[in-house]
């Protein structure tokens, strides 16, 4: 009985906070009444379903998409990097221990433009993602590193496991769980960073080009309809990812 | 074996000051004593997972406490321990936990020894603790196999009384100098001899 409970209630928490804020959103137009400053919901949806029929939408979310994956996963083997290299040498810690510091502390606005003088504004997306993806990654994994349980670096020394053998059976296993939280945690700021970056370099097939585009053009519901667009594939991409590590913990506990 | 004039302190505690102790080359040594004696202390020492201070100093000296009778020092890489926790590679299953931790061994037959046949791809954290010291002891004693001294802290916690026998018989057919703690009367049973260190 329970259960038939639990499971109309799932639906329900899902849909109940969306339709709400439609219709918040629905009411606010309304009020508003001026398309160019919030268009009505069905507005929207109208301009996303023709967005979506073209081959330029495909292609340009395609390469967003793609811009966002090469960013996260170099941030993500750079931050691993620098965080094994910055735990291994007490130099390499003093050296890029307080840039990594600085690059979390600088403002994404400043990296854009200061990326757009020295890369092709093709890259920058890209690049800028990967930068903030990088000391959310390192503080994650140099976390993991320390946390390392001592008594089992105590046993991998006394069993004479050498270097290669610690790191495969008792760092990784120890930092897996960290990194995996790192990465969800760099996903969104991945997006957000990326995206504004296309929006201040406008490269071609580019979502943020395409928000930028809307807003020139005072295309308010395309405007709308490609911010959700960008909700939609960065949700996607967390869920996946929030999978993989519900995944990884499940084959632990099995 | 000998440990000649031995001095450590933990916290600015003494444990051993000038501690001197013969060490027969055969057969089971049981180390006696209340709680807190410093017996797994001394085992580390021995591992040189601890560093002794130097006579009359109080610097950390030679990793090495052990001499033999020719005078050589007996080096941690030439023991093996099994510690006072079981200190298992998490999510991995029984067989690789040997063969990880002592390439070539016959992982199914030192399983089999210890109790624990089918359970060879269970991992640790679905083992209960007499089972996990089970494992645990497997591992050491297949490390100890090139080895000259086994060094054994509380070998039987957890472990369910009947299965002791076979342990100790496994323990006393390895045939090469062993030093053993704990506080059960199965540990000191299988002792040749006892030295109490308090």
């Amino acid at each position: 009985m329970k259960k038939s409970k639990h499971k109309l209630r799932q639906p329900f928490k899902v849909l109940l906070p969306i339709g709400v804020w439609i219709l918040i959103w629905q009411l606010a137009s309304i009020a508003v009444n001026k398309v160019l400053l919030i268009p009505r919901p069905a507005d929207v949806l109208v301009s996303l379903g023709r967005l979506a029929s073209t081959a330029l939408f495909w292609k340009t979310a395609g390469m967003t998409l793609l811009r966002i994956i090469i960013g996260t996963v170099t941030g993500t083997i750079l931050g691993c990097l620098l965080a094994i290299l910055t735990k291994l040498s007490e130099i390499a810690d003093a050296v890029f221990s307080p840039a990594i510091r600085l690059v979390r502390a600088t403002p994404v606005a400043s990296f854009i433009i200061l990326i757009l003088l020295w890369v092709a504004k093709t890259r920058v997306p890209a690049v800028v993602s990967c930068l903030v993806v990088i000391p959310i990654i390192w503080e994650n994994v140099s976390a993991g590193i320390t946390n390392t349980d001592p008594l089992l670096l105590e046993m991998a020394h006394s069993y004479s496991f050498g270097r290669f053998k610690t790191w495969r059976y008792v760092y990784i296993p120890s930092v897996k769980p960290y990194l995996l939280s790192g990465i969800s945690n760099a996903l969104g700021l991945a997006w957000k960073s990326g995206v504004a970056a296309e929006v201040l370099c406008a490269p071609r097939f580019a979502i943020g080009t395409q928000i930028y585009n809307s807003k020139l053009y005072l295309e308010t519901p395309e405007l709308f309809a490609w911010t959700v667009v960008v909700i939609i594939l960065s949700m996607i991409f967390e869920k996946l990812v929030k999978r993989l590590i519900a995944g990884q913990s499940a084959k632990k506990a099995a | 074996m000998r440990i000649e004039k031995l001095s450590f302190s933990y916290e600015n505690k003494k444990i051993f000051d000038n501690f001197s102790l013969e060490i027969p080359d055969d057969g089971i040594t049981a180390l006696s004593g209340p709680s807190g004696c410093g017996k797994t202390t001394l085992l580390r020492l021995i591992a040189g997972l601890e560093r002794p201070e130097r006579p009359g100093s109080t610097e950390t000296g030679h990793s090495s406490v052990l001499t033999g009778k020719d005078g050589s020092e007996l080096t941690p890489d030439r023991i093996a321990y099994l510690f006072q926790e079981d200190r298992l590679l998490p999510g991995l299953g029984a067989r690789k936990q040997l063969t990880v931790a002592v390439p070539g061994c016959d992982a199914h037959a030192w399983l089999e020894l210890v109790g624990l046949k089918e359970d060879t791809d269970t991992v640790p954290e679905k083992m209960s603790g007499g089972m996990k010291r089970r494992l645990a002891l497997a591992r050491c004693l297949a490390y100890a196999q090139d080895k000259d001294l086994v060094l054994l802290d509380e070998p039987f916690t957890g472990v369910d009384p009947g299965r002791i026998a076979a342990l100790s018989k496994l323990i006393k057919d390895l045939k090469m100098p062993v030093l053993i703690t704990g506080h059960t009367e199965e540990t000191l049973k299988i002792a040749d001899r006892v030295i109490n260190i308090a």
